[in-house]
């Protein structure tokens, strides 16, 4: 079955379209979710099943033509994730693994107000001109940390790389979009 | 420009940015080294060249070693009693011997002794019995 049966079964909120979404893309949701939760299994399937739900939802206001099903789930299940990271970090203190803690401890809930709202559409509209612009293994590494949250160990071992390499690297690629930024603004 | 800040923005990253195979690959990539040692498992246990001992029965094979040890550095007290035994009943046989051979001594000894007295006795009382007829004798001669 091809995308388009899929959008289309989808559209026509035919359960079928989403029984095939759900067998072909859990794993990858599983994954990502899992990368951004930890070992919160009941977060990560409760995650995972409003991902399926909001993509149902707006499977209509999807451009497919720009980006496939998949992409569209992985940034749903993504940010639903953290979203539900920062609901859980308010109401317990646990501490989550790896590098992702310093992280996810910091993650600030940005629609606060309008005027926060437009700033941070312009700073999106900048961060997409500075990430479009990187050479494909740097925009990897910037996608693969802020966007997925992987630590630099997962990241090293899927990029072939030590993990002090992709350390310095980041961190390089870090200045270089603040410098950017200023530039820019 | 924080981190956090970069998670945050990185939220609304350009849907066109993020089409790739990022994840794709990861997984199969685990799928694959998956398949690769458990291939390489088999291989090793076909060839029967090399058996992976699980620590568990690594564990129980020592604990039965020492065991074994431990019964041959301290044997079990039954074999030392019936050693003791089998000395105290040869010893016992020893002196049951002895005293049997002393008791035959003095025996023989107290039957020599009589025999002599015996002989002797007789010997006295065949004198006086020899005398009392000289006396008869000559008392019919001399009659």
């Amino acid at each position: 079955m091809t995308e388009e049966d899929i959008v289309s079964l989808v559209l026509k909120k035919n359960e079928l379209g989403l029984t095939i979404i759900a067998e072909k893309y859990e794993k990858l949701l599983v994954y990502i979710a899992a990368q951004i939760l930890g070992n919160r299994t009941r977060d990560i399937e409760e995650c995972v099943n409003d991902t399926y739900l909001k993509f149902w939802k707006n499977a209509s206001n999807y451009d497919y033509t720009r980006a496939s099903i998949p992409t569209y789930l992985k940034v749903i299940v993504r940010n639903t994730a953290i979203n539900r990271l920062r609901d859980l970090k308010r109401h317990e203190d646990k501490t989550h693994a790896e590098d992702v803690f310093t992280l996810e401890s910091e993650i600030s809930d940005s629609t606060q107000n309008i005027e926060n709202q437009l700033v941070r559409k312009e700073n999106m509209n900048r961060l997409n001109r500075v990430i479009s612009n990187l050479p494909e293994k740097d925009r990897e590494l910037m996608i693969r940390k802020y966007f997925y949250l992987q630590s630099s160990k997962i990241i090293a071992n899927a990029m072939k790389m030590s993990v002090t390499a992709v350390d310095s690297r980041l961190s390089r690629l870090r200045t270089k979009v603040r410098n950017e930024f200023n530039a820019q603004s | 420009m924080t981190e956090q800040m970069l998670v945050d923005l990185m939220g609304g990253l350009d849907i066109s940015l993020l089409e790739n195979q990022y994840i794709e690959n990861d997984l199969l990539q685990q799928k694959q080294k998956a398949k690769r040692h458990l291939f390489s498992r088999k291989r090793a246990l076909r060839r029967g060249r090399k058996f992976e001992m699980a620590d568990s029965l690594r564990t129980t094979i020592n604990e039965q070693r020492e065991l074994i040890d431990n019964v041959i550095a301290n044997p079990m007290e039954d074999e030392s009693i019936v050693e003791k035994i089998d000395m105290k009943v040869n010893s016992v046989k020893k002196k049951v011997n002895k005293a049997v051979t002393i008791i035959s001594g003095i025996v023989a000894m107290i039957v020599v002794t009589v025999s002599v007295i015996g002989v002797l006795i007789k010997k006295k009382s065949m004198a006086k019995l020899m005398e009392k007829r000289a006396q008869s004798a000559c008392k019919l001669v001399n009659g």
